[in-house]
């Protein structure tokens, strides 16, 4: 009896089909013959316990001819260290602890030249998929050692992975293909990243292909150009004004209006010079402003709406604009920037004067007016203007010293005080100097110096993560000295636990700098 | 690599579940160690915990075992991993000393128990053996009634035939495992439990039930003939059936080398392990695969609830050890007689073969054991690959095995392997391969 007969008698029944011995003319006869024929159902499951084992026991591997997947080239960048492998493992396996450590692990690793072991490549480039969070973290080693070259061809094999798919080589090369077949997200990512490496050659891509790209897609790209942005940008932008689009044309005068030796520059200062009148009496200058009533339509083409997306007066919004897209070098031939401040205090235009201003230094990069309006707050405390974000646009040593000189004290200054300086704080993204970080230090030591810091305590707790990815790793040893809280019998322990946190989190933070810095030499 | 032989995922293998993996992480700082200390194969510190007094941590690395005064019911403890992690990553911050009285306390209480003869044999003094005897009988009685039974299920399922098979709730295979539970048969249980999946299995399933029926009627079978088998068969049949393997009385008669206990002296690769549930209960298989014999060994372990598994040697690393088995038609469960020396790292992969190769291992394992479950095999050269969304292992001369659906590391295979000829070595039950450790570019990964 063969197996197909076996099975065929088994799937009915032998109430309905009674099993018969058959010879297989092999040497399993000796063992069938054995059976006792006259119980069928025993009979049955004697045959096909033999019969299976044998099949079982003969069953040889399946075979396929098919050609094997182009491999992996070599790789030429060196292996991390395994204990900075470790480190990556740790990070992944306690995002929520650890999450914000990733991007400065990556970065440190991609400084060092180094790439990852294998076997993390995949966890590594799924997190970007389901996190958006790190897609950009990882994005940025797209093309670096840190993927190596098995970092890349892996990405390749998964389509889920396609935003790492870039091999080592240039992206250009890749670029033309996957202009015409690959998704939109995938596009962006991949000009961004091209951008980063040659800013021309991406520009001149974009050119190329303007005209057939859809309005939300120009709009996206156009926005890339903000990286690297130079004057070498500025006729194509300039075109752009033009666009069908009014989202892309919008895009295109902002970008234009951080370039302060644009056309589109001197046309504001055109206007700034019609319309804003400076007379010096004695050594005060009188500022006055004249706005028209009605907005000439060149206005609207250079990136000045008609209506005005704020409440208040029209006119002081076109004001607004005017000042956030006027070259401050101009106002810089005019008069000092203390004397212009003043003068604007005199006028009814003060608000629209300042916020302008605010914009036009952040755009056009201009330190020395960001801290002229930074001092203008700490005289004026009805300044329209926000602090924290005039601070985060300055450089990271100015920021530190502005930082310091206002750093309150416990006990000689409001509630209110130290939670506005918390929030500056948080504003500037770190990592911090050691002078500002240890006066930082000496802030989280007030709730164990002062029992009852309570409302310091509410106040700093929510910050105290930011400020532990902040700090500079070496402060690692201070913090733990200056810090140390004993047991928990002075009833802090929520402080204790806070505070055991942020050292653990900046020891490790230590772990990995010192890792690499061996690493290199 | 380090001087250690520990490394930081063999340590981690070690952890009991993802919050010991992480809180251990975070004590592996010398920070939170203010005394550290080793002696031989003894290492200690103290760790400064949230209380006044620091919890005293303590290893032996010849197991590994561990002790710590902190109240934590894992095992090991945070400290202990921390400790351990601690020792794998910078193994020079320990410094030989002499141990302090808490460590030598233990010490001491850990070298007498290490001669399992003295243990063993106080205890099977103490049983009685008239009414284990009586026991003994009244079980056999039992067992002889579930099998006829069984007989009885079997011959009716027959009868009927298997075209019903599929429309059958899964309580009608539970009802006869229960069945089989309450006449002490568990292993037989355990085999009609698994039967209700197979009719929902796909292609084939009808070919895979008659296979496993026909398994399960020889089994009932060759337990009517008890000793008329050979002793290893018999052993085999009734451990098939639910006998349990006493491990006492193995180590007993292994200290006195009875002649009818297996007993291999070899250096042993840990090739990983594999921890599955049932119910409440998980069992752990360790994989081991001997140098010089060029077979496999089993170390199993079960756990209830939280109960901590037990692990005697931690996956990656090569031991000289001599092994003990359990008699059976195939030996392959086995104790841990004697350990020499201190754990290593390997530097390669033993028992490597072809596909071809390792098939024709599997098949005369079946020969011997024809109720054998799984092996571990250790492939050479193979490309893991993905053919429409189904992943498997091929050889360069174009053989494959398919990939257990159930297993999660598809994509890290792919990553070691970059479509270059890899070492992979896992478990095969005839149908899949599940994999539990890759040799490549020189290093062994566990999974």
């Amino acid at each position: 009896m063969d197996w197909k007969t076996l099975t065929a008698t088994a799937l009915v029944g032998t109430d309905r089909q009674t099993p018969q011995l058959a010879s297989t003319e092999g040497a399993l006869d000796a063992v069938l013959t054995q059976l006792d024929w006259q119980m069928p159902e025993s009979a049955l499951l004697g045959t096909a316990a033999t019969l299976g084992l044998y099949q079982q026991v003969g069953t040889l591997p399946q075979t396929d001819e098919i050609p094997f997947e182009t491999s992996c080239r070599l790789e030429e960048a060196p292996l991390c260290s395994g204990v900075a492998a470790r480190q990556l493992t740790q990070i992944l396996g306690d995002l929520t602890e650890l999450g914000g450590v990733l991007s400065e692990f990556l970065s440190l690793t991609a400084a060092a030249g180094q790439r990852l072991p294998e076997v993390v490549l995949p966890k590594l480039l799924q997190l970007g998929v389901t996190h958006r969070d790190y897609r950009e973290a990882i994005a940025a080693i797209v093309g670096t050692s840190v993927l190596g070259e098995r970092g890349h061809w892996l990405a390749a094999q998964n389509p889920d992975w396609s935003y790492a798919a870039v091999g080592l080589t240039n992206v250009s090369s890749s670029i033309e293909e996957l202009w015409e077949t690959g998704d939109r997200a995938l596009r962006s990512d991949r000009f961004h990243q091209w951008r980063c490496q040659d800013p021309h050659a991406a520009r001149t891509f974009l050119v190329d292909h303007w005209q057939a790209e859809l309005a939300r897609d120009r709009e996206k790209l156009l926005a890339t150009l903000q990286t690297h942005l130079s004057d070498d940008d500025e006729p194509f932008l300039e075109t752009a004004l033009d666009d069908r689009s009014k989202t892309v044309r919008q895009v295109a005068a902002d970008l234009l209006a951080q370039l302060p030796q644009s056309l589109l520059g001197q046309r504001m200062v055109e206007r700034a010079q019609a319309y804003i009148n400076l007379k010096f009496t004695g050594s005060q200058l009188i500022l006055t402003v004249n706005l028209p009533t009605k907005l000439d339509p060149s206005w609207q083409r250079d990136g000045i709406a008609i209506k005005s997306p704020y409440k208040g007066g029209l006119r002081a919004y076109w004001l607004r604009e005017l000042m956030s897209r006027t070259p401050l070098s101009w106002w810089a031939e005019q008069a000092p920037i203390e004397t212009l401040l003043e003068a604007a205090s005199q006028t009814d235009w003060q608000a629209a004067l300042l916020k302008g201003w605010a914009t036009a230094a952040s755009w056009q990069r201009q330190t020395d007016w960001l801290e002229a309006l930074v001092h203008h707050t700490d005289h004026d405390g009805d300044s329209p203007l926000e602090r924290s974000r005039l601070l985060a646009d300055l450089p990271k040593d100015i920021q530190a010293s502005l930082l310091m000189k206002r750093r309150p004290t416990y006990g000689a200054c409001s509630e209110q005080a130290w939670k506005d300086w918390l929030l500056e704080l948080d504003q500037c993204p770190g990592p911090w100097s050691h002078e500002l970080g240890q006066a930082i230090i000496d802030h989280l030591q007030y709730p164990i110096r002062f029992n009852h810091a309570y409302a310091y305590r509410y106040a700093v707790q929510p910050y105290l993560k930011s400020i532990a990815m902040a700090l500079p790793p070496d402060l690692a040893e201070m913090i733990r000295e200056r810090l140390q809280v004993g047991d928990d019998s002075n009833g802090q322990p929520d402080w204790t636990d806070a505070l055991a946190k942020i050292q653990t989190l900046l020891a490790f933070r230590q772990a990995i700098h010192q890792e690499f810095e061996l690493a290199q030499k | 690599m380090s001087t250690t032989p520990w490394t930081t995922e063999q340590v981690l293998a070690l952890s009991p579940d993802a919050s010991s993996t992480k809180n251990g992480q975070k004590l592996a700082i010398p920070g939170k160690w203010p005394t550290l200390g080793k002696a031989e194969t003894f290492l200690w510190g103290e760790c400064q915990g949230s209380g006044k007094k620091p919890y005293r941590t303590q290893i032996h690395l010849a197991g590994p075992a561990f002790r710590c005064s902190c109240p934590s019911r894992k095992f090991p403890c945070k400290h202990a991993l921390g400790l351990f992690l601690l020792l794998a990553q910078q193994a020079e911050l320990f410094t030989a000393a002499d141990p302090p009285a808490w460590v030598v306390e233990w010490m001491t209480k850990r070298l007498q128990s290490a001669t399992p003869a003295q243990s063993a044999k106080s205890t099977s003094k103490s049983v009685d053996s008239a009414a284990q005897a009586k026991r003994t009988q009244k079980r056999e009685a039992k067992i002889q009634a579930g099998l006829d039974e069984l007989d009885r299920w079997l011959q009716d399922l027959m009868r009927q035939g298997l075209a019903t098979a599929q429309t059958q709730p899964y309580r009608f295979w539970d009802d006869i495992a229960a069945r089989m539970v309450d006449a002490q048969v568990p292993g037989l249980a355990r085999r009609l439990r698994s039967l209700g999946g197979i009719p929902h299995s796909g292609t084939g399933w009808i070919d895979r039930l008659l296979l496993e029926l026909g398994k399960l009627h020889l089994l009932s079978q060759a337990y009517r003939k008890g000793e008329a088998l050979a002793p290893a068969m018999w052993a085999e049949v009734r451990s098939q059936v639910g006998w349990s393997q006493n491990r006492e009385e193995l180590l007993t008669l292994a200290t006195q080398s009875d002649a009818g206990v297996i007993q291999v002296r070899d250096r042993w690769t840990v090739l990983g392990k594999r921890v599955l549930e049932e119910d409440k209960l998980r069992i752990q298989r360790l994989w081991l695969w001997g140098e010089t014999c060029d077979s496999p060994a089993l170390f199993l372990s079960f756990a209830h609830g939280k109960q901590p598994l037990e692990m005697p040697l931690v996956p990656g690393v090569v031991v000289d050890a001599e092994l003990a088995f359990f008699p059976g038609a195939l030996p392959l469960r086995m104790l841990i007689k004697q350990l020499y020396g201190t754990p290593q790292m390997p530097t390669a992969l033993p028992g490597c073969r072809s596909i071809e190769m390792a098939i024709s291992v599997y098949a005369q394992a079946l020969q011997q054991n024809p109720w054998l479950e799984r092996i571990p095999l250790v492939l050479e050269a193979v490309i893991p690959e993905s053919v429409s969304d189904r992943w498997r292992l091929r050889d360069l001369t174009h053989h494959w095995l398919p990939l257990d659906p159930q297993n999660v590391w598809n994509w890290e295979l792919l990553a070691l392997s970059g479509g270059h000829p890899i070492t992979v070595a896992g478990e095969w039950d005839g149908l899949v391969f599940y994999p539990l450790s890759v040799w490549a570019n020189e290093r062994m990964v566990l999974f």
